[in-house]
């Protein structure tokens, strides 16, 4: 199936990028990770377009975290309707319309299998759309910047491209909880003074 | 951050650093004191918990940026990846550090049309022919390519 996809790529380029960050946005197991790797080294080739690759993967991901959205504001009242006796997903839903932002941001790149959940959560919490959209956009665009770069920087070899993804992925992720495990051991220092 | 957590994790400090700690607590507190780091053995003797957590999450995030500074360094000596049928010439000749329209004239492929190129597999599926057969041709041309560029440019450099 991969195989098969990736031979689509110098052919469809830009659609196909469209196409499967588009699906892989509405949790279809599409591996548009892998497709963005291949596009960068087409890219290096001089196959593709840098400006054409990248503009239409981020479109077809934002566009995918649109339709997400959409759904859970226009279906997720009527989910949750009868079934939170508990008031748990009232309580998350809440917090994701103040403080969803950056769950938006790096669920897009960094836990992006969460991503279309984030968005339909988004949408049934009612989070601004400007909010949503801004996030979306940053996240996407780093997302794409990251694989396309890669593909580009490691001309196509995958294996390699693919390794050095999960090392950065790895280094961000570990930083990102050493950070906030740090701010919170900081805190509770200081507080016990 | 909630009380039960910072309750718990003092509760923590309590039991494991005292009379009868663990070797690890011991030999952890002698090294601190000996390093000089009141501040650091203050953070452990209070909150243990979050302290190794600390620690590892921080180890973790260094062992993949070593990893992914292996992979860059790495990346230069170990240039070209396999050859495979979603792949068209430019890709094969951008791993290989080669003029693609090169290969195209060593090995008798097809030129891209109107800007488009073709996969390996298009061109066997063109020549009804099974992938391997075309992969085998620009991997041989590759290297014959490379083996000729290397006695070329050593016999430039030993004519200079």
């Amino acid at each position: 199936m991969t195989e098969w996809l990736l031979a689509l790529v110098p052919t469809y380029g830009p659609w196909m990028l469209f196409a499967a960050t588009f699906l892989s946005c509405m949790a279809l197991p599409i591996p548009a990770s892998i497709l963005m790797l291949a596009a960068g080294g087409f890219v290096a080739a001089g196959d593709l377009s840098l400006l054409s690759t990248a503009s239409a993967a981020l479109a077809g991901a934002v566009a995918g975290d649109q339709a997400g959205y959409w759904a859970g504001r226009l279906g997720g009242a009527g989910l949750l309707r009868g079934r939170d006796k508990a008031g748990l997903l009232v309580r998350a839903t809440q917090m994701m319309a103040q403080k969803g932002g950056l769950a938006v941001y790096l669920t897009r790149w960094l836990f992006s299998a969460l991503g279309p959940y984030v968005n339909l959560a988004g949408g049934a919490a009612r989070m601004p759309l400007a909010r949503f959209t801004l996030w979306s956009v940053l996240g996407e665009g780093t997302w794409v910047a990251l694989y396309v770069g890669l593909g580009r920087a490691f001309a196509g070899n995958l294996e390699a491209a693919s390794a050095q993804a999960v090392s950065i992925l790895g280094f961000l992720g570990a930083g990102a909880v050493a950070v906030g495990l740090g701010y919170v051991l900081l805190r509770a220092m200081r507080a016990g003074r | 951050m909630t009380h039960e957590d910072t309750n718990s994790d003092a509760f923590a400090s309590r039991i494991l650093i005292g009379k009868g700690d663990h070797w690890t607590v011991s030999l952890l507190d002698r090294v601190l004191v000996w390093a000089k780091m009141p501040g650091m053995r203050q953070m452990f003797r209070l909150h243990p918990y979050l302290s190794v957590a600390f620690v590892l999450s921080t180890l973790v995030a260094i062992g993949f940026l070593v990893n992914a500074a292996i992979g860059i360094l790495g990346w230069e000596g170990n240039r070209p990846g396999p050859v495979r049928p979603w792949m068209t010439v430019g890709l094969v000749a951008e791993n290989w550090g080669l003029e693609p329209r090169e290969i195209d004239a060593a090995a008798g492929l097809p030129v891209p049309v109107d800007g488009r190129p073709f996969t390996l597999q298009e061109i066997a599926d063109q020549r009804g022919v099974p992938v391997e057969e075309i992969i085998q041709l620009v991997e041989d041309t590759v290297r014959q390519m490379r083996r000729a560029e290397h006695h070329g440019g050593t016999g430039n450099g030993a004519g200079e």
